[in-house]
């Protein structure tokens, strides 16, 4: 049977991402750990073993860094790779490769967009 | 203010904070920007309109505030509330300025202090959460994955931000309520003309933000003559405004059709 992520997992991944990316945000993995964070309940439902779960986490707590909230289609694209990747489809070097790929758009989307234009526009 | 209101207005420091535990859409990106944060200190301490008078100018001088990768990390939460409670607490101590000049002097001050405070302390303690979370993701504990990354970022964050506020807080209570505060008249008058010119800056910044190489500072120099120097209304020069833009807009489409 092909393993799922249940929109529950999907919501809380989300809240975790939504509340708490910017909690820890330093100068080594920036927001890598939040990140990781927000993994861990998608990594929960689609791995058993312990290994498995621990390569996914080690996958997802490196180097990430976007602006958080047009960004967050970086955790909606990742979520769907592992998906993917627990039913065999796909590598974890292309989970990392697609994450990094999508930091450099992201951040320059979300921050002129979201950042420079729409909160402007809303706060004076 | 008293003990109460400074409490409350560290809390609010810590929550405006970027990457504070209310997440940066509603901490960062709502309480901490200086109009809402100054609505905030007037609520608290009582005087609402005079926190606005102060918090315009500095939404103003902080228009272009973005902070890719947190490379430019300032603090604003540090330089609205406090800059806003400052001018409320010493309101009537300094008498020989108008109170939006007044303003603005502790606005300048505490604006650029907070930028290197933030970056040095949560930027650099923080990194040591990485260990703690790769030690986790090796025992494969999605269960606590959240420890290092909100307990620990939260606890270095709130002694980063609260603490200091507070004492900060306390420091300018202490002056305010001291009869013998004496700022030279010539350094106030130095240091108003250099807040006044924090707006102008603002909208500089501004013109320079990524995406906006072609900003149009004709329309901007229009829209300034027009409520400057022939009087009219702001509100509806900002309608006119928005209907340049539209046809503006409409017209440049016609042109890629073609």
């Amino acid at each position: 049977m092909a393993k799922t992520v249940s929109a529950k997992t999907l919501r809380n991944s989300f809240n975790q991402w939504f509340f708490w990316n910017g909690c820890s945000q330093q100068a080594e993995t920036m927001l890598g750990m939040a990140f990781g964070q927000s993994m861990s309940p998608v990594i929960e439902e689609l791995y058993d073993s312990k290994e498995d779960r621990a390569a996914a986490l080690k996958r997802h707590i490196t180097l990430f860094n976007t602006e958080s909230q047009v960004g967050s289609v970086c955790n909606g694209i990742a979520i769907g790779m592992e998906e993917q990747l627990a039913n065999g489809i796909g590598t974890p070097e292309s989970i990392q490769e697609a994450k990094v790929a999508l930091i450099g758009p992201t951040s320059a989307i979300g921050d002129s967009l979201w950042v420079a234009t729409i909160i402007l526009s809303c706060s004076p | 203010m008293s003990v109460l209101q400074m409490v409350l207005i560290a809390l609010f420091i810590y929550l405006g904070a970027s990457g504070s535990i209310v997440g940066n859409t509603i901490g960062w990106y709502c309480l901490g920007r200086p109009l809402v944060a100054s609505f905030i200190v007037g609520l608290i301490m009582g005087d609402v309109q005079t926190a606005m008078l102060v918090g315009v100018p500095l939404q103003i001088a902080y228009l272009a505030n973005v902070t890719p990768g947190g490379a430019v990390a300032w603090d604003l939460s540090y330089a609205t509330y406090i800059g806003t409670a400052t001018a409320l607490a010493l309101k009537g101590t300094v008498a020989s300025t108008p109170c939006p000049d007044r303003s603005r002097l502790y606005r300048c001050r505490f604006g650029w202090r907070s930028r290197r405070h933030h970056v040095g302390i949560h930027y650099s303690l923080d990194v040591f959460l990485n260990r703690w979370a790769e030690r986790l993701a090796e025992q494969g504990e999605t269960r606590k994955m959240w420890m290092p990354n909100v307990l620990g970022g939260q606890a270095i964050g709130f002694l980063a931000r609260f603490v200091p506020a507070l004492a900060i807080l306390a420091a300018i209570n202490a002056a305010g309520s001291s009869s013998g505060l004496n700022i030279p008249g010539w350094f106030i008058t130095g240091i108003s003309t250099f807040g006044s010119m924090m707006a102008a800056l603002g909208m500089g910044y501004h013109s320079e933000l990524p995406g906006q190489e072609e900003y149009p500072l004709g329309y901007f120099l229009a829209g300034f003559v027009l409520v400057t120097y022939f009087g009219l209304n702001t509100m509806a020069v900002a309608i006119v405004g928005i209907i340049v833009a539209f046809i503006v807009y409409a017209a440049d489409n016609r042109q890629e059709a073609f």
